[in-house]
């Protein structure tokens, strides 16, 4: 099978290959896949963004302020500590005020502080908490100095107390900043780390949406091939239904051949083409069908070598060529195309059936718009079925031409069987009519006895008897006696002639010739018929029952001869001629009017001629009367030596 | 004075026989013979015989024709069919010929002469079972 060859089953397989490589749970998996590559490609990021935004609003929403307010309660505490040891050591009002004044800054930060502690994490809330309360218990002591609650000298006692205070509250404003300063050095490196992870997840997802953008551009592409496929299989259906619609209306191979052409140029979208055939033996290549426009091919010519043509038939392949192409290789087809089309485009398709090649189809278009491989695989494939519908309706041609045939033969055979029923009654009419022949001749042969008895020998033994009875009353019984003894010899002589005329001895001792001429001797004595025998040589080589029967037909023959009165001599002439022994009776009047001599039979009795050539056809022998109704008639019997006698039911009547 | 009797017989032996045996007989004679029935005819136009013995087979006419044409003339003979034949084949024809008696030849000389004088005696013989005798 060539390889661009396909047939609606193979293409049938080839697309329930596909559907195994595109599964039903592929599509919706890459779908899957696809969609959610594009949603982590947006929610990771925004996701690491939301946490960056989140760890830098705390930075500077939380961090940020709440070391500012540490800061500010530091320098307002610096401040009060200025202020208020100068109030207690020199009682000056401006450090008192300066005292409130640093004071309310304190406060302000204060508040602030403890604005942001639920908002704070838990070490950082801790340290604030730790802070504010030991800002509290030193601002106490500042607190009631300022506002005169207590002396100065009651405050500078309790300075040693509030030093250490402070000095706790330092520590802790330190340590608060410290962990300000962790904290907000932690989040800006977990920014630092989303940004990174941000960056690499980007890239993956990046990677995974390409990975997924090229599964849905294969899967589109696949989409695309079966549905391609699908349309080429409905095409192919729809041309197969057109070729089954051929196959079924068109009555004769050159009507669907024609038709199926006109369908392969609509469907190949050629401008035209013609079918070639091989034919007469593949010695001549026939153009069988034409449709479209184009090049116009000859009619048949004789197959040579090198045509397009030939090397479809030979290859068995398709070829997509050019008339110029075909020019520029010297091919000879190209003078064909050269004065009609010298600028198409063709295309060869081979027709085969069974892998014999049956035709070509060949299609051509318009310069620029060469055939394509998919041109050449579709038109294959409508080659090929169109070599299915050619077999089958070449199949109903033969079977048409065989039923021809049939009837034909059919119709000899009832002519055959009407005319052997015609010759079986034939036959058994002859059978019939030489039956009653030789019962005729039997029954002619037993009057013939009962004449001689009655005639001859029962009027002598009258006479004699009558005799004696005169004997008994003469007195002359002398004389009597002997015309007693004459009687009774003559009695002898008939009863012996009788019965030599039942069964002549010569015919049991003697050749035919020596019969014949006994024949004649009798003839004369009985009828007073001269009989002239001519035989140069002895006919021996001849069985007994051909010896007796052409003795009796002569016999019979000369009995014709007596009727006749006996007016002249018969003559016969015996020969061996060839293979047969032929007989001549001349001198046997067959005509009207003859008198029968006394003692033959009358006239009614005479013997058929055509009973004697139906017995001698038994022998394959025949009669041949010459100048009947004539004095001059010839009798000529003609019958193979080596004859035997044929069973009645094989006889075949010469005449 | 003997009977005339007229002999119509082909074969020569019994012709000659007849005349014989007849001309033995006292009462009887022989007055003419002939071998066919032409012949008879001829003759009987100058003799009158007293009985006719004809033969049945003649060649040419028969005797049954004879004996039919001799019927029609003036005053014919009796005449007595001799035959080799059974009655049965001839006696009726012969009756319905004219004639006055049948006979057989293998009834022998005796039965002969008794139908030739029954005849002559004004009677018919047609033997038994033959039209009574």
């Amino acid at each position: 099978m060539n390889a661009d060859r396909a047939t609606p089953d193979l293409d049938a397989a080839e697309l329930l290959r596909a559907g195994e490589r595109l599964p039903a749970w592929q599509v919706p998996a890459l779908l899957g896949v696809i969609l959610l590559a594009i949603l982590l490609l947006l929610a990771v990021p925004a996701v690491l963004t939301y946490r960056n935004t989140a760890l830098r609003a705390e930075i500077s929403g939380v961090l940020s302020p709440l070391s500012a307010a540490v800061t500010d309660l530091e320098l307002a505490t610096s401040a009060r500590v200025a202020a208020a040891r100068g109030y207690a050591l020199a009682g000056d009002e401006a450090y008192r005020t300066r005292l409130q004044t640093a004071g309310a800054d304190a406060e302000r930060a204060v508040q602030i502080l403890e604005a942001q502690i639920d908002e704070l994490p838990d070490e950082l809330a801790s340290r604030t908490t730790r802070l504010l309360e030991l800002n509290a218990r030193w601002s106490r002591t500042n607190v009631l100095l300022a506002s005169g609650a207590i002396t100065r000298e009651t405050f500078t006692s309790r300075l040693d107390a509030q030093d250490a205070l402070y000095q706790e509250l330092l520590d802790a404003t330190a340590a608060l900043q410290d962990e300000v300063r962790r904290a907000s050095a932690a989040r800006r490196a977990t920014i630092e780390e989303t940004e990174r992870l941000r960056t690499g997840v980007t890239m993956v997802l990046a990677l995974i949406a390409l990975l997924a953008g090229s599964a849905a551009l294969w899967l589109g592409w696949q989409l695309a091939t079966a549905a391609n496929r699908l349309r080429l299989r409905a095409a192919e259906e729809a041309m197969l239904l057109r070729m089954a619609r051929i196959s079924v209306t068109a009555e004769a191979v050159d009507e669907a051949l024609q038709r199926i052409l006109e369908s392969i140029v609509a469907t190949a979208g050629a401008a035209g083409g013609h079918l070639e055939q091989l034919a007469d033996e593949a010695t001549e290549i026939v153009v069988t069908a034409v449709a479209g426009a184009g090049a116009a091919p000859v009619g048949s010519r004789a197959p040579y070598g090198g045509s397009l043509t030939e090397r479809v038939f030979t290859s068995q392949e398709s070829e997509r060529t050019s008339v110029a192409a075909m020019a520029a290789e010297r091919r000879p087809a190209s003078r064909l195309f050269a004065k009609t089309c010298a600028t198409c485009e063709l295309l060869a398709v081979p027709l085969l059936s069974e892998d014999e090649p049956l035709g070509t189809v060949v299609l051509y278009r318009p310069s620029g718009t060469p055939f394509t491989d998919a041109d050449a695989r579709r038109t294959r494939l409508l080659a090929d079925m169109a070599s299915l519908v050619v077999r089958r309706l070449s199949s109903v041609e033969e079977l048409q031409r065989s039923e021809r045939a049939l009837r034909e033969s059919t119709r000899q055979l009832e002519e055959l069987s009407a005319g052997l029923e015609e010759r079986v009654r034939d036959r058994t009419e002859q059978v019939r009519a030489l039956s009653a022949a030789l019962v005729y001749a039997e029954q002619r042969e037993r009057n013939r006895i009962s004449a001689l008895l009655h005639d001859h020998l029962q009027q002598v033994l009258y006479a004699l008897q009558l005799n004696v009875k005169a004997l008994r009353r003469t007195r002359d019984q002398e004389a009597v006696l002997a015309g007693l003894e004459s009687l009774a010899s003559e009695a002898t002589e008939t009863a012996r002639g009788m019965a030599v005329e039942l069964s002549p001895p010569v015919l049991r001792g003697e050749g035919l010739v020596q019969a014949l001429r006994w024949l004649a001797v009798h003839a004369g004595q009985a009828y007073r018929l001269r009989v002239e025998i001519d035989a140069p040589e002895p006919i021996d080589a001849i069985s007994m029952e051909l010896r007796v029967l052409l003795f009796h037909t002569v016999r019979d023959l000369l009995f014709e001869a007596a009727k006749d009165g006996g007016s002249g001599p018969v003559r016969i002439s015996v020969r061996q001629q060839g293979r047969d022994v032929l007989i001549t009776a001349a001198g046997v009047d067959l005509g009207p009017g003859r008198s029968p001599s006394r003692g033959m039979p009358p006239v009614e009795e005479t013997i058929s001629l055509t009973a004697l050539n139906d017995r001698l056809g038994l022998f394959g022998g025949r009669l041949e009367i010459h100048g009947l109704d004539t004095e001059a008639s010839r009798i000529t019997i003609r019958v193979p030596s080596e004859a035997s006698a044929t069973p009645l039911s094989e006889y075949s009547p010469t005449a | 004075m003997p009977h005339c009797i007229y002999i119509v017989e082909d074969h020569p032996a019994v012709r000659e026989a007849y005349t014989l045996l007849f001309e033995l007989e006292d009462d009887f004679e022989v007055c003419g013979a002939a071998e066919t029935a032409e012949k008879a005819l001829d003759d009987l136009a100058n003799v009158r015989p007293d009985l006719l013995l004809v033969d049945v087979r003649l060649p040419g006419m028969s005797g049954l024709e004879l004996v039919e044409r001799l019927r029609h003339t003036e005053a014919p003979p009796p005449a007595l069919i001799v035959s080799g034949h059974e009655k049965e084949v001839y006696g009726a024809a012969a009756q319905r010929a004219g004639a006055r008696g049948f006979v057989m030849k293998t009834g022998g000389p005796d039965e002969l002469l008794e139908a030739v004088r029954r005849v002559l005696g004004g009677g018919v013989y047609f033997g038994e079972g033959a039209g009574g005798g």
